[in-house]
């Protein structure tokens, strides 16, 4: 009975509380937590070049051993371009979802 | 918020689709988004997906998002707004986009026209600069609120910053009449502190989840922001914004917190357009 309480019976009352989070939230994020191991072992056994895309998101993954709480955002700065100025030529549409460096077009 | 009569009223969901491009939707996601508690869409310019070869492609799409596209939408009770400009993603021709700047004035008397969008940058280049300015003197010239695309991924930071810049070096433009869409964690909070409004895009994979979405709005508040679904011909959800509002209530917002975010905020921000009607029979 207390493990159907703690599967259905726990989302009412504060939602401040971490418990009531825990509830709604933990199954989901231990899932996705899972799906990036096995990413990240999938890339392993993969072999090949280092690819600038990989080494962020191994940069990205350094934010969330912090307590601070904005780990999200500190992860989406890991991927962002961090210059400041136009580029002088778009020579693509698309993004990637990291950084590839610097292109000199000018 | 609202009173013990409108809890009761809003106890079943109403939202507004401030950004959706339905001409890539079918009239089964009108059908859906309708039963959904949607009250009324509202349509930016957008990229076709590929690159249309003329300004006259693109007086044609302008004539399907000012005419045709709203009679589907009232097939369904849907009223139908839009926004007017060359999409950042075909503005590094600045010959073509300015062809396409000169024929949007004509369409501006459009009744359902509410302002010049989704301008902005996609990769950030100096021509896109040129022609986002382009597009920003055009609103200010007649006096249209704008609607703003930030860049993807990589390329959002910067071109939010760089966005918000421009915007504020014209001093014609009153930032609580640009909304700033695709937020997310890492601009949100620049958005806001400088007075725009902000929009958050709900998509399954880029740009924001809808829990992503609420923990905005925990941190940074229900002031200033919309959420929308951005549903295109791409990989997007045209219910996006009533799940996000299921899920706001899994979390324990109640009713009034909900409508705010998801009804009241897009009429509040729209509501500066005299075009704009807040959607009757709610």
């Amino acid at each position: 009975m207390s493990r159907f309480r703690c599967l259905f019976g726990a989302f009412q009352g504060d939602m401040a509380d971490r418990k009531n989070i825990l509830d709604l939230y933990f199954l989901d994020a231990r899932a996705r937590l899972i799906d990036i191991a096995a990413f990240m072992d999938r890339v392993n056994r993969a072999g090949g070049e280092t690819d600038f895309r990989y080494d962020q998101f191994q940069d990205a993954l350094k934010a969330l051993e912090s307590d601070q709480p904005n780990r999200a955002e500190n992860v989406l700065l890991a991927f962002s371009d961090p210059t400041d100025e136009p580029i002088p030529v778009a020579t693509t549409k698309a993004a990637c979802g990291a950084w590839p460096g610097e292109v000199n077009n000018d | 918020m609202a009173g013990r009569s409108e809890q009761r009223l809003i106890a079943t969901m109403r939202y507004i689709e401030p950004h959706g491009h339905m001409v890539s939707r079918t009239t089964d996601d009108y059908q859906a988004m309708v039963m959904a508690g949607c009250q009324a869409v509202c349509e930016p310019a957008f990229w076709a997906g590929f690159d249309r070869s003329s300004a006259q492609g693109f007086y044609d799409y302008f004539c399907q998002l000012t005419q045709h596209e709203p009679r589907r939408a009232s097939m369904f009770g849907l009223p139908h707004y839009t926004w007017l400009c060359i999409n950042p993603k075909e503005s590094e021709d600045v010959g073509l986009a300015e062809e396409v700047l000169a024929i949007i004035p004509e369409f501006m008397k459009s009744p359902n026209v509410l302002g010049i969008g989704e301008i902005g940058l996609n990769k950030n280049s100096r021509n896109e600069v040129a022609v986002l300015e382009k597009h920003i003197d055009l609103a200010a010239s007649n006096d249209q609120l704008i609607l703003v695309h930030t860049p993807h991924l990589e390329d959002k930071r910067k071109g939010t910053r760089l966005i918000l810049d421009i915007l504020k070096a014209d001093s014609r433009i009153k930032p609580e009449r640009c909304i700033i869409d695709h937020v997310e964690e890492h601009t949100v909070r620049m958005v806001l502190e400088e007075g725009f409004w902000a929009g958050m895009t709900l998509y399954p994979e880029t740009k924001c989840t809808s829990n992503r979405a609420i923990d905005i709005l925990e941190v940074y508040g229900t002031e200033r922001i919309w959420m929308n679904s951005a549903c295109d011909w791409g990989i997007s959800v045209p219910l996006a914004v009533p799940n996000a509002m299921q899920e706001m209530k899994r979390r324990g917002k109640d009713a009034s917190y909900v409508d705010q975010v998801a009804y009241q905020n897009p009429i509040a921000f729209m509501s500066q357009s005299p075009r704009f009607s807040v959607p009757e029979g709610v």
